[in-house]
């Protein structure tokens, strides 16, 4: 397969309804499912016509309609999403505007250990 | 401005930083007593005290630097040595001629002269390092601003439903907005105005309750939007390590306060469990780091871990609290702690020696607040109003220098403002009620007045001298100045003393014989006469043109006799009948239009409207002065001195004409 690329913010839409979605879904239900403004029942295909020549989605028949799938898997597309020049420039980090559970330095193996037995003896100890 | 806002958080930064270590290190001491939520709510003062300039905002406040507006030099004492330094545009000066040439004198505000030209280039270093603390804290913003954004981008373009399981490990009836994206390891709560809950793609790991329960207490303490405040402060004080030890300090005791809310109520099973749970997200967030200013080290999550077995009651601490609030603002310079230096009084100075410089600034008095804008625009409007429109109104002088200054209408010391406050004003109401209602200020402005040696013969009203009056500025514009008062006679003791001009003193002439020699020779060459000993050998043309011209200097207010007797002879009775006129002679004269043409190539110099003589030629040998407008014309005159200054002048004694 070609080098995956960032995919714009439209299909992208598209390409996280599939991988949400349990089963194949025609492009009636694509539509539905889609979030935002309902989009031209052209324009969808359109979208879908490009994504199946850059290989993400594949298309099989049922009745006298498609159903649409995606070929390309949400694991493989990730990196070229962390791959964007701002990203590249600014990190993308979230930095000090997220309140996480427990943020610490780069820790070892070890130090994971070492902090597991210490919980231990707190609890034994303090009860 | 920027160099004002910058200043003002500097020396915040500065003082509020050293309260805040003074804090930090009290900190583990603190936070065995009152907990970790307490010191929470003593770093957000801190960080709100560090973020707002409040000097730059409250100009009123009192100031860590006072300057005084009023001039630095008085009457009495001009400055040793001025400034060779250009002061920044717009500062008052005002020019005068003195012998070594044209002066401009500046007002230098107190500060700016007290540290000399050094204290000038001093301010220009300010802008420099304002300069550069802006360009630091907006690289700063940028960075931390773009890098979140770009994140934010990320994970709304890499979102997904949450796994069921983390749904289901939601606290009973807690449904907040939640997203799945792979780019977290463990769950976090992002944004301030909507927040949502974002957690790792895939199923949720064993704990992931109390992952969730964590994160749902910071969303009620609204622990994102504090981060937030402590990240700003660090901005705004890039340069202060206080501040960014503030900051990491405060991220732990936000956790710790997480933690300790989460627990609150809970049996010892839960707190095992959460512990664990937070093992847990440790080990998952092993990989690209979540790289933060907040990240704890390996000892201080022992601590974290160890304080979560810390069940002892703690104390409120309210009182200590708003004691320490109000400790680090004093500290802070932030609420008057002194008051600033107060101008000193200065006495409405005596009129000014003439050499001495004009200035046109307000004097600040200790019972006078500063002068608003209106009033100095008031101010500046007396200024322009007396000098250009008022003067060139009176006849007969030549106006020097003079100070002006506001007037208090309350003092009473003031020299008759009583009298002068109690006239009426053309609708009625007097000048006290007019002023004291706020409509204008009062500006007592002084000056100096010679007689101009024809108008002295015309019986002044004034005399020359020093003198003052009262002018009234309206605060609104379009209602004109007025001159309220007569022109006060400023220190009769000591008869007027004027700056001789420098012509007159290498003819050792005095001002009035120099001016009226000037007119003379002008009057002379205006009628054309050439060839002469005296007017008895003049035409009658010649006669009536020269009494023409020679009445202009006299404001058109002088007979034959004063003027002919003025000039051609050195008596002081004015109505002499001269030798060479008959009395119907003298009646017969009519001067009402020159009857002759000037000297060829000759017509009043300009400059001679300000004491310059032009292209005329003076040359003094014993008491005879030679007038010569080169290679066309001489006159001789006589000097004739009297003790009495008004009549000493020249008198012309012949004409030669050198073509």
């Amino acid at each position: 397969m070609a080098k995956i690329k960032r995919l714009p913010d439209a299909e992208l839409e598209i390409m996280n309804t599939l991988w949400d979605a349990p089963a194949p879904l025609t492009a009636a239900e694509l539509e539905a499912a889609l979030p935002g403004t309902p989009r031209a029942r052209t324009t969808l295909l359109t979208l879908l016509a490009r994504l199946e020549e850059k290989g993400c989605v594949a298309r099989e028949k049922q009745g006298r309609g498609y159903r649409y799938l995606a070929v390309l898997a949400r694991e493989e597309y990730l990196p070229a999403e962390t791959k964007s020049l701002l990203g590249r420039l600014f990190g993308g980090s979230p930095r000090n505007f997220v309140a996480a559970l427990a943020e610490t330095d780069a820790l070892t193996e070890q130090d994971i250990d070492e902090l597991a037995a210490y919980l231990e003896e707190l609890k034994k100890q303090r009860g | 401005m920027l160099a004002a806002l910058f200043t003002s958080l500097f020396v915040q930064g500065l003082l509020l930083g050293l309260a805040a270590l003074a804090l930090l290190a009290a900190a583990p001491g603190l936070q065995k007593r009152y907990g970790p939520q307490w010191l929470c709510r003593l770093w957000v003062v801190l960080a709100v005290l560090l973020l707002v300039p409040v000097h730059f905002l409250l100009p009123k406040a009192p100031a860590l630097v006072s300057v005084r507006t009023e001039p630095l030099y008085s009457v009495n004492a001009a400055p040793a040595q001025g400034t060779t330094e250009e002061p920044p545009a717009g500062t008052t000066y005002a020019v005068t001629n003195e012998a070594s040439g044209v002066t401009r004198h500046y007002i230098a505000s107190y500060q700016t002269e007290q540290a000399g030209p050094a204290g000038l280039q001093r301010a220009a270093s300010l802008d420099v390092l304002s300069a550069l603390w802006a360009f630091g804290m907006l690289a700063a913003a940028i960075w931390q601003l773009g890098g979140y954004a770009v994140w934010r981008l990320r994970v709304r373009r890499t979102a997904q439903q949450p796994a069921q399981s983390w749904r289901n490990a939601l606290p009973q009836g807690q449904s907040p907005r939640m997203l799945a994206t792979p780019l977290v390891h463990s769950p976090m709560v992002a944004g301030i105005l909507r927040p949502v809950l974002l957690v790792p793609a895939g199923e949720a790991p064993h704990g992931a309750a109390y992952m969730l329960a964590h994160e749902l207490t910071h969303i009620a303490r609204q622990d994102v939007a504090q981060k937030l405040l402590f990240t700003l402060a660090c901005l705004v004080h890039w340069y202060n390590p206080a501040a960014w030890l503030l900051a990491v300090r405060a991220g732990r005791d936000i956790e710790a306060a997480c933690d300790a809310e989460t627990l609150r109520g809970r049996g010892a099973a839960y707190r095992d469990a959460y512990a664990d749970a937070l093992l847990t997200a440790v080990r998952l967030n092993r990989g690209p780091a979540l790289t933060s200013g907040f990240a704890l080290n390996k000892r201080q999550f022992r601590q974290r871990l160890a304080a979560l077995w810390d069940t002892a009651p703690k104390h409120r601490g309210r009182l200590l609290l708003a004691v320490l609030a109000l400790t680090v603002c004093c500290a802070g310079g932030l609420v008057a702690c002194r008051t600033a230096d107060t101008p000193q009084d200065e006495p409405a100075a005596e009129a000014p020696a003439p050499t001495a410089a004009p200035t046109a600034t307000p004097a600040a008095s200790t019972t006078r607040p500063m002068p608003t804008r209106e009033e100095m625009d008031a101010f500046n409007r007396e200024s322009s109003y007396f000098w250009d429109e008022y003067l060139s109104s009176q006849r007969g002088y030549i106006f020097n220098n003079g100070m002006s200054n506001e007037v208090d209408i309350k003092d009473d010391g003031q020299d008759g403002l009583r009298e002068v406050l109690a006239q009426k004003r053309k609708d009625g109401t007097t000048w006290q009620e007019y002023l004291e209602g706020g409509n204008g200020i009062l500006v007592k402005q002084f000056f100096e007045a010679e007689l101009q040696p024809e108008y002295a013969y015309l019986g002044p009203q004034y005399g020359e001298g020093r003198f003052f009056a009262y002018v009234a500025a309206p605060l609104d514009e379009s209602e004109p100045c007025e001159v309220i008062s007569g022109w006060q006679q400023n220190d009769t003791s000591k008869a007027p003393q004027f700056a001789i001009l420098d012509d007159a003193r290498e003819l050792k002439l005095t001002n009035k014989q120099y001016r009226m020699l000037l007119h003379q020779c002008d009057a002379l060459a205006l009628t054309g006469i050439r060839n002469f000993a005296g007017p008895a050998d003049w035409t009658q043309d010649e006669l009536e043109s020269y009494l023409y011209y020679r009445n202009r200097y006299f404001y058109n207010e002088a007979d034959a006799l004063m003027i002919l007797n003025l000039d051609f002879s050195d008596t002081n009775d004015w109505n002499a009948l001269p030798p060479y006129l008959t009395y119907d002679e003298m009646t017969a004269l009519d001067w009402s239009a020159p009857r002759t043409s000037a000297m060829p190539g000759y017509s009043t110099p300009v400059s001679m409207a300000s004491d310059g003589a032009g292209g005329w030629r003076f040359t003094r040998d014993g008491d005879t002065i030679t007038a010569e407008w080169p290679g066309a014309q001489r006159y001789t005159f006589a000097v004739h001195n009297d003790e009495r200054d008004w009549f000493s002048r020249t008198v012309c004694t012949g004409g030669e004409s050198l073509q």
